[in-house]
């Protein structure tokens, strides 16, 4: 059961990231292999 | 911490090693290179100098204070406001080429003008050195104006603690800059009706006044202020036309002259051709050079795969080695199978391309370091002039190999919008770093390992194809889009060349550091949540067997999504898992292969992990017992990702460069058609032929 809720957890964690990420993206169109110094 | 109470900025000239300085000045890591037109935006950082924190300025370089494209325009429309008094510098660095000294300190005088202290960086005195060229610092100083003349060179960290006394210096003073180059008389009053009005409307000094008025009368306008009426302008010009003077070049002649007089005559003229120039008679030749390009980097696409080998398979070795450790000693269960074929099968299997994207880092960033990238610019020019490109726009598609994000940024250095936007719109078709996985994934499961002409291997000549196969597009491409899009005056490309220089190691292995690392972090995050959120996908909803409930792949969410896309990219020669993977890949293109190597390592379900190339060779249809991944699949999907739009990032980009939304969107739709229709042709092209 904890294997479950903890896996429920890491789902809900990486939905969040990639919808940050998605919305980073489409704002200010911040890529994933930008050099951070252009 | 203490307050930051002083601000300096870094003015110079495109190439000068202001941003080398600056990198020195803050311990940053703004990109620096061996081509004019690197920093396209003002940067801001904090150092310390001698203790006391000060704000560090870093603006693109220019010429002059006349622009001439939009990174010119950003330095002097700042240098307006810090003359009306909006967050002027304490003092100015004026960063200077000690190997052309002339032309470096036009910009120079026109910075005194503003009345701050100014230092004279004298940036490449190394260089300088090497050329027998001696400056007198002194005499420099005094006949300038200027607060101090330090000689340095960034590269080699001299004379960077001798430029931090001085700047403490002046902090600690009081002293304005009261320099005023000297105008003949006749001309001092025809532009004295033009001074005035400057005076008066904007409250500037009588030197910047006349600074502006003289610009004024040369050019009609200056940049960020309103221009006098154009009554007052033509009087002014009527007058110098009057006195016989040729009133279009009127600021250049005049600070040229006043430099021909400054500029001590120490600089020891060479005689002999130099290194470089001897280089450049070969690299640069009207026929050999093009082919020495093409050369290198068909050299450069062949040593990513070969020299990749060993520590690809060491990660490759390490990361199954981990999952199955893993396997045997959690408790059996979800989270388990999760961590296992989720987070360690699907996103360490990115981890694996990781040498590859290194090494092409390290020979793009060699390349521009060295100068051989301007060169390349210089060369190219009358080829893409014929396509309805630019000279300046070699350096922003050669930087697309790394990532289109940079590359779409540093179009700004073209001044005509229409060579501008059509390098824009062609530019993510230069194979990114993202693509590399891809590639290497098909060409190192379904290409054979074998030589070709007895020097190359046909996995390395593989790979060079699908490089050329978006650089050529891109060329066709521009030609019509230039046919296409309204036309304007053509840009004239004037670069300076900067001299060849041995690539600082230490700049090289940052570069390389700094992409590994948002590698590994930026686009691994973004990896691991898309391989956690596809496991559950591929995993549920479980199916009741003899076992109880158990696990599969082909009626799982996963593959319903998949087959939902199926049909349209069937004709392609793609499966449903591809299907997703295409999906997928809009966050970023490497996500394919991580999707590809969660679904087999959760249609396995062992204890071991699996290697996804070979789960890809052994993967069959249920319903025919055929391959689902041939040699022709793996060409058609590889076609596919060199011309398909996927990166929402790049979109982002365009829509901001262009500052509408119709560009993005054209360029998703000629993009996704293009890379339809030629994985369509390549495929059922191949069938015809008899390939499988």
């Amino acid at each position: 059961m904890i294997q479950e809720i903890l896996g429920g957890l890491i789902l809900i964690v990486a939905v969040v990231m990639i919808a940050m990420r998605f919305k980073k993206q489409v704002t200010v169109g911040e890529g994933n292999h930008q050099c951070n110094d252009c | 911490m203490s307050e930051v109470k002083h601000s300096i900025a870094l003015l110079g000239n495109p190439n000068s090693g202001k941003t080398a300085l600056f990198n020195l000045f803050t311990g940053l890591n703004q990109k620096v290179s061996n081509y004019p037109g690197v920093t396209v935006e003002q940067t801001t950082g904090i150092a310390q100098i001698n203790n006391t924190p000060v704000t560090i300025i870093d603006l693109p370089g220019t010429y002059s204070l006349v622009p001439e494209s939009h990174d010119e325009a950003i330095v002097a429309t700042e240098f307006v406001k810090w003359a009306k008094g909006e967050n002027t510098p304490d003092c100015i660095i004026s960063v200077v080429d000690a190997t052309n000294l002339m032309r470096n300190l036009y910009l120079t005088t026109q910075l005194l003008d503003l009345g701050k202290p100014v230092i004279v960086a004298l940036n490449m005195i190394d260089l300088a050195r090497k050329k027998s060229i001696m400056i007198d610092c002194e005499k420099l100083k005094n006949d300038l104006g200027v607060f101090s003349v330090i000689p340095v060179s960034a590269r080699l960290n001299e004379g960077i603690d001798d430029l931090k006394r001085t700047i403490t210096q002046v902090m600690n003073s009081k002293d304005e800059t009261h320099t005023v180059f000297p105008i003949p008389e006749p001309i001092q009053n025809a532009i004295l009706p033009l001074q005035n009005w400057y005076q008066d409307t904007f409250k500037f000094s009588e030197n910047l006044s006349r600074s502006f008025a003289i610009r004024t009368a040369t050019i009609e306008t200056t940049q960020g202020v309103e221009p006098p009426d154009p009554q007052l302008i033509t009087a002014c010009k009527m007058d110098l036309k009057k006195i016989g003077f040729p009133y279009e070049t009127l600021e250049p002649t005049l600070r040229y002259h006043w430099l021909d007089q400054v500029v001590p005559a120490s600089e020891i003229p060479i005689e002999k051709k130099s290194k470089s120039e001897k280089t450049d008679e070969i690299l640069t030749h009207t026929w050999g050079g093009p082919f020495i390009f093409v050369g290198l980097l068909a050299f450069i696409f062949q040593v990513i795969f070969s020299w990749a080998t060993v520590p690809m398979n060491l990660i490759d070795v390490g990361i199954a080695q981990l999952g199955t450790w893993l396997a045997h000693h959690l408790p059996t269960g979800l989270l388990s199978d999760l961590l296992v074929e989720g987070v360690i099968g699907g996103a360490g299997a990115i981890l694996i391309f990781l040498p590859q994207i290194l090494i092409l880092i390290f020979f793009l960033t060699m390349l521009e370091d060295s100068g051989y990238m301007a060169r390349v610019a210089i060369m190219m020019d009358k080829a893409m002039t014929k396509v309805g490109l630019h000279g300046r726009s070699v350096l922003p598609l050669m930087s697309g190999f790394a990532c289109a994000i940079p590359g779409i940024m540093s179009t700004r250095t073209i001044d005509s919008w229409k060579e501008r936007l059509v390098t824009i719109m062609v530019l993510p078709l230069m194979s990114c770093s993202a693509r590399l996985p891809v590639y290497t994934l098909m060409i190192s499961a379904f290409i054979p390992d074998k030589e070709v002409f007895g020097i190359f291997g046909l996995q390395g000549l593989t790979m060079v194809l699908m490089y050329f196969l978006g650089t050529v597009t891109a060329m066709i491409l521009a030609v019509l889009f230039s046919n296409w899009i309204k036309t304007e005056r053509k840009s004239s490309f004037i670069m300076e060349l900067p001299p060849y220089r041995i690539p600082l190691m230490r700049s090289v292995f940052r570069q390389v550091y700094t992409r590994g690392k948002l590698f590994v972090t930026d686009a691994g995050k973004i990896i691991m949540a898309i391989s956690i959120v596809l496991w559950f996908l591929a995993s549920f909803p479980k199916i009741n067997s003899s076992n109880g409930e158990t696990k599969s792949i082909h009626s799982s969410y996963a593959a319903d999504i998949g087959k939902a896309i199926e049909p349209m990219i069937a004709p392609l020669g793609f499966d449903w898992k591809i299907g997703l993977g295409l999906v997928t890949s809009f966050a970023a293109r490497e996500v394919v292969v991580s999707t590809l190597a969660t679904i087999y390592n959760v249609e396995n379900d062992g204890e071991d992990m699996i290697s996804l190339s070979d789960a890809m060779k052994r993967d069959k249809d249920p319903n025919t017992g055929k391959s689902i991944f041939t040699p022709l699949v793996a060409l058609s999907l590889m076609v596919f990702y060199v011309y398909a739009a996927q990166c929402m990032a790049t979109f982002a980009i365009v829509k901001r460069e262009t500052n509408s939304w119709k560009w993005p969107v054209f360029m998703v739709i000629y993009m996704t058609a293009l890379a339809y229709f030629s994985s369509l042709i390549v495929y059922q092209g191949g069938l015809m032929m008899g390939f499988i």
